[in-house]
């Protein structure tokens, strides 16, 4: 089938009522768990999973994916009113975003993330529908050396999130790579740094520490403060789509951070996540007003939100064009498919491409519903945050340990979300940077994977990750941003040597 | 540092970031030296020269190395007398309620799988309402009860979580909610 | 003043859940509400879907919701962990794998076989090797030719080191075979790896890669088994080429072996219907894992002797001591 043609019945059959109604609540549902803190879009999408089970392949799809596209933008929604991520990847929307909230409103900074997220969505999704195939093929020629060089790429980011601590933040970076490092070794199944604690052995998620300490250590940094701050926004927490000359101005930051998420969506095991610190980090180093990032710079907040969003069209594309599942949310696709028998792969696009195609399409729309969606969704959650400040720290408690408890129906990740969440509450107070060591707990893990069967797959050639061609450019990316970082510094050490 | 709070506290917050670093690197160096995979024969396991233990042997020693550099120059600038950059801590804490509100986190954790996650989260609910300086009883007492009921709806009604019921008489009263709310 | 209040707030809540217990005690036969189905990995695997699966056809037949969670983690372990810590009372079940069972051998976790009961076993999966459709590898031969000509230097994609994949591996090596192991931590990335030409061949079940073998993206090269697959009649077994080796992954469903001989016979015998249901039927064929319905005894006698095999071949090859 010629692509235009089926993607425009693909529309069709995307609009028929109960698609349609399927695909937006799952949105609907998507950016509400995005949005409370500790219940992430991928908790969700396990725990609507049992839910597909009575729907056909399409409409399960159509559920998921509109949870998916939903979910990754939702995060944002509570980074930017209160200033704690939903889900890891609206971590770095917390650092420019939420000084936009507080000197312009949350109109300001909602809005950016929204026009951003849909840009970003929007082109992965129209990737997604329209280059599959060549995009798969891209994806394959990606092997274990480029997967590390990304990684590295994203834990060279921690120069940019570092902000002038540059020392502390290194050491909190390790911290957290260690930290990622506890618990049965990937590869070996070796318990490693455990002290033979049986609750250990599972490792430590990324997804219950950035919870413990952005959420409950927030939380109890505001029941402990003197001066409780609440958390209702000053102004109404009001929505729109950028105007075209607005968005005109961002085009830079946006444009780049499309692209970075379009490519770090296909790379299996990094996400959202990933993409949104690695854009906020290239943004940083490249854009002309880096100098006051933190500050509350729109393009600070734009870049993350285009790149966390394009990862979301790409990430499928190897689950429906090869049958390869890339990512968490990816599994749990992959498992509703097959529940039904289904099996994504090339077949599709000869066996079932009405399918195929109306999921692209559902896809392309579901990041416009997701703008209307996300504007009731902030300004409920917005009134929400008007009860008394207590009782919301109680139940955003609650949620927190409830959605640790999620990502693996496990207690332990309770007790590893309460040590982290008094951990993070008593690095703030003394001034150690926290975001480093979330940003190791999520990358350390992936390097390693990266690095280990790199080495296997290539006779222990530590220089192959110079030598292939798309991992030595990420590797010169990275280590230009290392020198470009670190200018200041070396020339007053060059100076110093000259006298 | 703020001006008004000279003398004591400003060495004490000083000596506990000279102390930070220096912390973190013997607490790296306890773990590589003696937990790194206790009981279990690596080198026999390794193949090549890379075994299950080297990535995080790897990144102790640089989490040390990085350690001792920002103690030595945090050293350097106190026998320099540099001024302090403390950035941390913003305003006042109530040590006592920060500490309180921690106790109670660890109360919870600790009475989840004895109590369960209906009345064990309940209990916390006001708990936390009352050490947040809510206390009108009826606010506390609605709070915790329709809050709960709300959340077993949807976490164990409609998303099917295994939560913990409880052990031994909790299980059966936790059984027995269940069962009046209609969610079993 | 303040204590006089907050003392009535203890009091007023306790009133509330005192009254609880007093309502009901319908306790009666068993099941009598949800059944916890543990599944020891996470979504989109093996052991997710016969979990998914088996609690999908056993909730009509025991008349009660089969909530399906997945507690990955610590090699499978951390859900069966689940299983055993719960109240043993035939309402938390999970799944079981014989690669989890293979896993404590090696010193990951204290469990033993008899904590558990063996409350069904569905699936039986044979283990192969596989080459993308394009491969210069025609068959079986010219893998193990190129093999011997180069020692070394044939890559397979595997699951990880101390795994069935890894006896095979080193199994091919003791055989005059000898291949690089290279292990992913992601299946995704495993089936990507020889697809993309960055390693030569992938071991797998036939179940994991349903989707490659539809799309004719991967061709089996041989089962490691005494005989040939009845759903790959072409594909030639290890035993052919003197290479006798039986390396196959149950996966089953278990309960505490605490569990009260009742409950237990409820949970057997719904799960025999389950297994002779014609759906269930349908997806073992699906995923070529089929196996005959056994009774609880020889079930048991299956797992210790999977085992045992299994264990055998890793102290052979040193990788337990």
């Amino acid at each position: 089938m010629d692509a235009l043609a089926g993607f425009g019945q693909g529309i069709w059959i995307a609009l028929q009522p109960l698609n349609l109604a399927v695909m937006v609540v799952g949105v609907l549902v998507g950016v509400i768990a995005g949005a409370l803190p500790g219940i992430s879009f991928v908790n969700a999408m396990a725990i609507a999973l049992p839910f597909t089970y009575f729907m056909s392949p399409l409409l399960a799809m159509l559920f998921l994916g509109g949870i998916y596209v939903g979910g990754v933008f939702g995060g944002s929604i509570s980074s930017l009113l209160v200033n704690i991520p939903g889900d890891p990847d609206s971590l770095p929307s917390c650092w420019d975003g939420y000084p936009i909230t507080q000197r312009e409103g949350p109109e300001r900074s909602l809005s950016i993330a929204i026009t951003a997220s849909a840009v970003g969505g929007l082109f992965s999704a129209l990737l997604l529908s329209f280059a599959s195939p060549p995009f798969a093929k891209f994806a394959l020629s990606f092997d274990q050396p480029e997967f590390f060089a990304a990684t590295f790429l994203g834990l060279v980011s921690v120069l940019a999130i570092a902000k002038g601590n540059l020392l502390m933040s290194l050491v909190s970076l390790f911290t957290g790579i260690v930290l990622g490092s506890i618990g049965t070794d990937p590869l070996y199944g070796v318990s490693r740094l455990t002290f033979g604690v049986p609750i250990l052995d599972n490792g430590i998620d990324f997804v219950v520490v950035m919870i413990g300490i952005f959420a409950i250590g927030e939380v109890l940094d505001a029941l402990a403060a003197r001066q409780a701050a609440g958390f209702a926004p000053k102004h109404k927490a009001r929505m729109r789509v950028l105007r075209p000359r607005e968005l005109w101005a961002l085009r830079g930051s946006v444009a780049r951070g499309t692209g970075i998420g379009s490519v770090i969506g296909i790379i299996p095991g990094a996400g959202a996540a990933v993409g949104a610190l690695v854009a906020y980090g290239i943004e940083r180093q490249v854009n002309p007003r880096r100098r006051e990032f933190g500050t509350g710079v729109a393009d600070g907040l734009a870049a993350p939100e285009a790149s966390k969003n394009a990862t979301t069209g790409t990430a499928l594309i190897p689950l429906l064009t090869l049958g390869i599942p890339g990512s968490a949310a990816a599994a749990i696709m992959l498992a509703a498919l097959t529940l039904h028998g289904v099996q994504p792969g090339p077949l599709l696009y000869t066996k079932s491409p009405d399918m195929l195609y109306a999921i692209f399409a559902s896809f392309t729309l579901a990041n416009l519903f997701m703008i209307v969606i996300s504007v009731l969704v902030a300004r409920g959650f917005a009134t929400l945050m008007r009860a008394d400040p207590t009782i919301i720290c109680a139940f955003i408690l609650v949620f927190s340990l409830v959605g640790a408890f999620g990502v693996r129906n496990n207690i332990a990740d309770v007790y590893i979300c309460i040590a982290f969440g008094i951990l993070g509450f008593y690095m703030k107070r003394f001034g150690f940077p926290t975001a480093p060591l979330v940003l190791g707990v999520i990358l350390g893990p992936l390097a390693e994977g990266y690095f280990l069967t790199s080495m296997a797959n290539y006779a222990n050639d530590l220089t192959i990750f110079f030598t292939r061609p798309k991992s030595g450019v990420l590797m010169a990316l990275a280590f230009g941003f290392i020198l470009w970082a670190l200018r200041p510094e070396l020339g007053r050490l060059v100076q110093r040597l000259r006298r | 540092m703020p001006a008004h709070a000279p003398g004591r506290q400003f060495r004490v917050t000083r000596l506990l970031r000279l102390a930070g670093p220096l912390a973190v690197a013997v607490a790296a160096g306890v773990f590589s030296a003696f937990y790194l995979a206790p009981g279990v024969d690596t080198a026999s396991m390794t193949r090549g020269p890379l075994g299950p233990v080297v990535w995080p042997k790897a990144m102790l020693a640089c989490l040390l190395a990085s350690a001792a550099v920002v103690f030595l120059v945090r050293l350097w600038q106190f026998a320099k007398g540099v001024p302090d950059d403390v950035d941390g801590g913003k305003g006042e804490y109530h040590e006592g309620r920060g500490a309180a509100a921690i106790a109670v986190l660890l109360a919870y954790a600790w009475a989840l799988p004895i109590a369960g996650f209906a009345f064990s989260t309940a209990v916390f609910i006001a708990a936390v309402l009352l050490l947040g300086g809510v206390r009108r009883p009826r606010t506390v007492v609605l709070t915790a009860g329709i809050g709960t009921v709300a959340l077993l709806y949807v976490f164990v009604k409609v998303s099917l979580m295994p939560l913990d019921r409880g052990k031994g008489a909790f299980e059966t009263a936790t059984i027995t909610l269940y069962r009046l709310l209609g969610i079993y | 003043m303040m204590r006089i209040t907050i003392a009535r707030a203890v009091v007023m809540a306790a009133a509330c859940i005192s009254v609880v217990p007093l309502a009901a005690h319908a306790q009666g036969k068993f099941p009598s509400r949800p059944i916890d189905m543990i599944v020891n990995f996470g979504p989109g695997g093996g052991a997710d879907q016969i979990g998914r699966a088996m609690a999908k056809i056993m909730e009509p037949i025991l008349g009660v919701p089969v909530p399906v969670a997945n507690v990955a983690g610590a090699s499978g372990n951390a859900g069966l962990t689940k299983v055993l810590t719960s109240t043993p009372d035939g309402y938390t079940i999970g799944t079981m794998t014989g690669l989890t069972i293979s896993a404590w051998a090696s010193g990951l976790g204290k469990m033993q076989i008899p904590d558990f009961s063996y409350i069904a076993i569905g699936q039986s999966s044979p283990s192969m090797l596989f080459v993308p459709a394009a491969s210069r590898f025609k068959d079986y031969k010219a893998l193990l030719d190129e093999a011997k000509a180069n020692p070394g230097k044939i890559r397979v994609a595997t699951a990880g080191y101390g795994t069935l994949d890894d006896i095979a591996v080193k199994f091919l090596g003791t055989q005059g075979f000898p291949m690089v192991n290279v292990p992913f931590a992601k299946p995704g990335e495993r089936y990507a790896s020889p697809l993309g030409g960055h390693s030569e061949v992938l071991f797998e079940e036939p179940g994991d890669v349903v989707q490659f073998l539809e799309s004719k993206q991967y061709r089996p090269l041989v089962v490691f088994a005494p005989k040939r697959h009845p759903s790959f009649p072409d594909t030639p077994a290890s035993a052919e080429f003197g290479q006798h080796i039986d390396l196959p992954n149950w996966r089953g469903v278990v309960a505490s072996a605490k569990v009260p001989a009742e409950a237990l016979a409820t949970l057997r015998a719904a799960a025999a219907r389950a297994l002779d249901s014609p759906e269930w039927k349908k997806l073992c064929a699906e995923t070529y894992s089929c196996i005959d319905r056994m009774s609880p005894e020889q079930t048991l006698k299956f797992v210790v002797q999977n085992s045992a095999d299994v264990t055998r071949f890793m102290k052979e090859y040193g990788m337990v001591k």
